[in-house]
């Protein structure tokens, strides 16, 4: 049997669902049970013994009615009409969504130059099956062009990869969803922004692209807000979270070389918190500018303290001028970051609660380290990416993760002419 | 007016359903694993339900496991070892 809080019950019965095993006895007990003294929660342990004791003997049933989706539906030509039909099915982002009319997604399944009912993989937390048809209804409901649906396509099959650890990026509470990189000459052909405002609105390649992979997340694997997708507060990232590198403004070899991206151009998802802000307008040169960087990578309240795993740092061009002209290459800054005394926290700031858990998650970090000890931000230099986008202005962003998830890098497809 | 549209949901899971062993007709003597997500106070809540068990209905005292990392999943070789078990409470969530 499955044990949860009342505020988890949605997410406990997918998980049976997924597990093949729908008909799983769940107890509840009252939210919460974190952050709180153990014996506080005696009275509700002791409440839920008999519930418990019913459930380990009871025995579980032996089929439990599917609901039948089929491929195609008569749906409202009526736009308002088609929206209100779509919030029925909780096909909505909130946003208005294009109808995805047969002939749209026909035109979008063309432009991919794979078959319709060609199978990415399976979409967690339901475990529905992602195919083609199904990506590029999410793609046209986004507001993609045609050409844009390979792009997507490499997105979802990126964020499918067991490394990238999806089940748990759409069941977390924490504030994460995948940001979508472009890179390699896809990022001019179909004119994604990787200037001004790259974390912005405006361009409707980035905003599409982005949208498309939430919608294929929420519509089919039904990561549901406040139900399977746990999310605490979320993030403006789970509308679209889409940028590209700016190639041309890059003083080192490209992210798109270093990532060993295809002809055509790729995409790496990365499961990313937002973007935090590294402003420094007043140093002018190598030093003060990676000072600035590390004391941003340094926090606290990061997943990537107790977790570990990779963070992103996108340089605005006029820093990373300033850093190239000092003769720093893309290796000495993320040697240089994770070296720096700034990109590292004192475990006396840290709470005796936060230390126990953090001794199992990262041992290899915590686990001997003295209660006056300084601990990195990130195991090594390779675990800060570096790329170059951005418009004019002395900012640079830097992108925590979740922890628990890896980048995946997928080559887009060359596509088809007929797109 | 209607517009034929194309199901932005996806095929259905997969329906392979897993085979359950039959259920035990009491706890007593049964022995009983507790698994533990890695979330804080789980360890607690579980293996106090554990000796709740115990103690109520003379089920054998509990054996507990942890992941040490909530975001990912038992390590198999720590699910073998609860192969033969009667029966298993399994933590989910926060």
């Amino acid at each position: 049997m499955l044990i949860c809080t009342d505020s988890f019950l949605p997410l406990a019965r997918a998980v049976a669902r997924q597990e093949g095993f729908e008909s799983l006895a769940v107890v509840t007990l009252p939210h919460p049970i974190g952050g709180l003294e153990p014996q506080g929660l005696d009275d509700a342990l002791a409440d839920a013994v008999d519930a418990v004791i019913d459930a380990l003997l009871s025995a579980p049933a032996e089929t439990v009615p599917g609901v039948v989706h089929t491929a195609v539906h008569d749906a409202p030509a009526d736009v308002s009409d088609f929206l209100a039909f779509a919030e029925t099915r909780r096909w909505s982002d909130g946003l208005p969504l294009v109808p995805p009319s047969e002939e749209l997604v026909a035109r979008a399944v063309a432009a991919t130059g794979r078959d319709a009912g060609e199978l990415l993989g399976l979409v967690p937390p339901s475990n529905r099956g992602a195919t083609v048809a199904a990506v590029a209804a999410n793609a046209v409901m986004a507001g993609c062009r045609p050409e844009l649906t390979p792009v997507v396509i490499a997105a979802v099959e990126a964020a499918l990869k067991p490394s990238f650890n999806l089940q748990a990026l759409t069941t977390t509470t924490h504030p994460v969803t995948p940001l979508v990189i472009v890179h390699g000459p896809v990022v001019e052909e179909l004119g994604f922004n990787s200037g001004p405002n790259v974390f912005g609105q405006g361009n409707r390649a980035n905003a599409g692209v982005g949208r498309a992979l939430r919608l294929v997340l929420q519509n089919i694997g039904e990561a549901r807000p406040g139900e399977t997708d746990r999310a605490t507060h979320g993030t403006p990232g789970k509308y679209a979270y889409c940028i590209a590198e700016d190639a041309a403004a890059s003083p080192w070899t490209t992210f798109h070389e270093d990532r060993g991206g295809g002809l055509r151009g790729a995409v790496t998802v990365m499961g990313g918190e937002g973007p935090h802000n590294i402003n420094d307008h007043g140093s002018t040169d190598a030093e003060g500018i990676l000072n600035t960087i590390a004391g941003t990578v340094a926090s606290l309240g990061s997943n990537n303290l107790y977790l570990r795993g990779q963070m992103l740092l996108v340089l605005g061009p006029e820093h990373a001028d300033v850093l190239a002209r000092d003769g720093y290459d893309r290796r000495r800054v993320q040697e240089a970051v994770h070296a720096h005394p700034r990109a590292r926290v004192s475990v006396e700031g840290v709470s005796p609660g936060n230390m126990d858990r953090y001794r199992r998650t990262a041992p290899h970090v915590f686990g001997n380290v003295p209660p006056d000890g300084i601990v990195p931000m990130l195991d090594g230099p390779e675990s800060l990416l570096v790329l170059v986008a951005g418009g004019p202005g002395k900012h640079s962003m830097l992108v925590p993760t979740f922890g628990t998830t890896e980048v995946v890098t997928t080559d887009v497809d060359p596509g088809s002419a007929d797109g | 007016m209607e517009l034929r549209i194309v199901d932005p949901a996806g095929t259905e899971p997969p329906t392979e359903r897993l085979a359950t062993s039959p259920r035990p007709q009491s706890l007593k003597g049964a022995r009983i694993a507790v698994l533990n997500n890695g979330k804080p106070n789980a360890a607690y809540v579980v293996g106090e339900l554990g000796r709740h068990l115990a103690g109520r209905l003379g089920a054998e005292q509990v054996v507990a496991a942890e992941k040490p990392n909530s975001s990912r999943a038992f390590a198999a070789e720590a699910l073998d070892e609860f192969r033969n078990f009667d029966a298993a409470i399994v933590g989910v969530g926060d």
